[in-house]
């Protein structure tokens, strides 16, 4: 992990509507909701928390609950006084699943939380306990936005984010090389920058990430991507047949050919500034910027032939034909071949 | 029996197929069923309902034979929840049943009914075994235990293998006609007739989804904006915007849907243990609730498949709509409501073109059933329902 000190001052990462502050400024309170699917998000808040109040009062007693195997009383007993005065932590998971002893306690406990005790609890989603919910945030819960990272615009600022709390630079391409490599898994994507960051010196640039991450899939599958839509045809071809020979499978590359192709049929056409699409689309600036350049390349027609050739590629590789590499073969060098440079 | 007559109990949700009904009950008051039956039937023409209904009936403690399949007894009620201890409702959540499955089905069907009169197994989508299940199945068929029952069902017989099928009972469900599922729509369910009548329309009188469309205004919309989709398209652009947005629409109608039968089943499995609606579920009870919850999740994962499916299918007639026109058939169309826009189309593209767009609406159908990503595949559709360029098809 990069960092666990609170980033106070920073710029919060993500405009998503979250009702709450951003994770990486939660600062102890008495009723903290995580809410969302993001484990990952969850588990940085809660070790931040215990971290806080640990250093604010030197040391803190920590419970952790199961809400879907919890018993009646626990919660009231972890919440009385500590014998020796120490800081209470609770910390409530599952919630999305718990039970009724766990549903009527924290009712009631919400009516009137003890204020010197830190409780967090996280409810990663669905209809289970939404009362419960209810009650705390009425109760004054801070409530924290734990939703996944969807869009690579996301991702490319948790990194920057992680980079900036760990006093580190790295340049955008290296920023966007790490997403497309690691980007699939957030837990991934942050034990990746902890690991430049603590193996590599200066800043941090596309070399340096495609020496550590340049190995992976989803990393080569765009490469293959890139230089077919570019017009490459020799590289993307030979990058394709040695990353099959190499028993790489051809599922993801098709998925990223796919989706670059995407991206670039996104654009293609549009007399809107890179700006503006990138607003409109969802999409983060230098990729509109890249997908344009690429989309030149094509006409109208050629990108809808593309289209239906990487699906039939997917449909092949997916169990239709006897032949899969043959059918990522036949793709990328339909694609490469429509580029005209 | 009289399109206006209402069926009684258990069968009062099977409107338009009082052949089937009739046999059915007429088995059930024998009270000596053959222990395998294949229900087929298009979607939306209750298959599944008609098995849940038909083991109802074989388990009823009505006194009269003739009331079997009362619809008040307790086993009737637990059948219908789907709690019933000797009636198993098998759905595959796979795209292919797994033997172990089906070995784990037979074995289950050699034990004697706990309380029921039968041991019923109901396989809703029979049509999803391998050949190679299917003849595990086939022994167990042969010389079933006396107490059991097999209740299969599939869209048509042909898609059951032929040693299956010719052991066991046919029974044939029809699509329903509109007006019986608009009828139905207002008796049971309260709508007014034009409310009824334009769900049954769009719905192609699959009860399920007129039921759906006509109580669920965002269920509505969503359909809407589908059939509309065509009227986008000008470049490959819009079209592969459209296809996000089919995706996502998809996507919303699957987890809104799974929610609202999640929170029906949860309801009369209360209600069937007679539980008030807030009341604490009691321990000894937790499993069942448990039970229906994984249920729900696996629902939840399939349905978005099944949900792009039904898009698909109300975009399909958008351009049978359009066809129609094109070929002056006089036919009703079943997006009436769109006719100006239909026409727009319809006079800008040739009826051969028309004829290649639903190909490849057809094409991304099998496309998801291959495991072809969604999205993609719905790129390449919608790619396919450009309007030809050099024909100077404009947009509408
Ligand atoms: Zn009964």
């Amino acid at each position: 992990m990069v960092a666990n000190k609170p980033a106070g001052s920073s710029r919060s990462s993500g405009t998503r509507a979250g009702t709450g502050p951003n994770w990486r400024q939660a600062v102890p309170a008495p009723l903290i909701l995580l809410l969302g699917p993001e484990a990952y998000v969850a588990g940085r808040v809660l070790d931040s928390i215990r971290q806080q109040v640990k250093e604010r009062d030197g040391g803190a007693e920590v419970t952790t609950f199961d809400a879907s195997t919890y018993q009646r009383g626990e919660l009231l007993l972890a919440a009385s006084p500590s014998l020796f005065g120490d800081s209470k932590v609770i910390e409530a998971m599952s919630l999305a699943t718990m039970n009724e002893d766990f549903l009527e306690d924290v009712q009631a406990y919400a009516a009137s939380p003890a204020t010197d005790v830190v409780m967090v609890l996280h409810h990663s989603g669905g209809n289970r306990g939404k009362k419960v919910l209810d009650a705390l945030k009425a109760a004054g819960a801070v409530v924290i936005d734990c939703q996944p990272l969807k869009k690579d615009a996301e991702k490319v600022d948790f990194v920057s984010q992680e980079f900036k709390a760990a006093r580190r630079r790295i340049l955008p391409e290296a920023t966007r090389a790490l997403v497309a490599a690691v980007g699939s898994d957030l837990a991934e994507l942050a034990a990746a920058c902890t690991q430049l960051a603590q193996d590599t010196t200066g800043d941090i640039d596309q070399e340096t990430v495609d020496r550590y991450f340049g190995g992976r899939v989803e990393a080569t599958g765009f490469k293959v991507a890139d230089a077919a839509l570019s017009g490459r045809g020799p590289t993307a071809l030979g990058t394709l047949r040695h990353a099959l020979a190499t028993g790489t499978d051809p599922v993801p590359i098709v998925a990223a050919l796919a989706m670059k192709l995407r991206q670039v049929a996104k654009v293609a056409g549009q007399r809107k500034s890179s700006g503006m699409l990138a607003k409109e689309l969802g999409m983060p600036p230098w990729q509109v910027q890249q997908a344009q350049e690429q989309a030149r390349y094509f006409s109208h027609d050629d990108l809808v032939r593309c289209l239906r050739l990487v699906a039939e590629a997917d449909a092949q590789v997916k169990g239709a034909s006897r032949d899969p590499q043959y059918a990522v073969e036949r793709a990328v060098t339909g694609i490469a071949l429509a580029a005209r440079r | 029996m009289s399109a206006t007559e209402e069926l009684p109990g258990v069968w009062a949700d099977l409107p338009g197929q009082d052949q089937a009904v009739e046999a059915l009950r007429r088995a059930a008051a024998l009270g000596a069923p053959s222990h395998a039956w294949l229900f087929t039937g298009p979607p939306g023409s209750g298959r599944s309902n008609a098995a849940r209904s038909f083991a109802a009936a074989l388990q009823c403690d009505a006194a009269d034979p003739d009331g079997r399949g009362c619809g008040q007894c307790r086993p009737c009620r637990t059948v219908m929840a789907g709690i019933h201890p000797d009636v198993a409702l098998i759905a595959t959540e796979k795209v292919a049943y797994q033997i172990d499955d089906v070995r784990q089905l037979i074995s289950k069907a050699q034990d004697r009914p706990s309380s029921g009169k039968w041991r019923i197994i109901i396989v809703e989508d029979a049509d999803r075994m391998t050949e190679r299940t299917t003849n595990v199945l086939l022994k167990s068929i042969e010389e079933p235990p006396p107490h059991t029952v097999w209740i299969l069902c599939a869209p048509s017989p042909a898609d059951v293998l032929v040693t299956v099928r010719s052991r066991c009972r046919p029974v044939t469900l029809g699509v329903p006609s509109r007006t019986a599922v608009a009828e139905l729509l207002v008796r049971r369910d309260g709508l007014t007739p034009e409310q009824a009548d334009f769900a049954a329309r769009v719905s192609q009188s699959h009860i399920g989804i007129a039921r759906r469309l006509a109580r669920d205004e965002g269920a509505r919309q969503r359909r809407d904006r589908t059939v509309r989709l065509p009227l986008r398209l000008g470049t490959v652009s819009d079209a592969v915007i459209a296809a996000g947005d089919l995706v996502e629409l998809s996507t919303t109608e699957a987890s809104s849907s799974a929610e609202e039968r999640g929170a029906a089943d949860t309801a009369s499995l209360r209600e069937s243990l007679g539980l008030e609606a807030d009341a604490p579920v009691p321990p000894q009870l937790r499993s069942q609730f448990k039970a229906l919850e994984e249920l729900n999740k696996r629902r939840a994962k399939r349905g978005v498949n099944d949900s792009l499916d039904r898009a698909l299918i109300d975009l399909t007639t958008f351009y049978r709509d359009v066809l129609t026109l094109q070929l002056s058939t006089g036919s009703e169309l079943v997006n009436a409501y769109l006719e100006r826009e239909l026409a727009e189309i319809a006079h800008r593209s040739t009826p051969e073109q028309t004829l290649a767009r639903i190909d490849y609406i057809a094409e991304a159908r099998r496309r998801i059933t291959a495991n072809v990503q969604p999205l993609l595949a719905m790129e390449a559709m919608m790619a396919g329902l450009l309007p030809a360029r050099n024909q100077g098809e404009p947009r509408v």
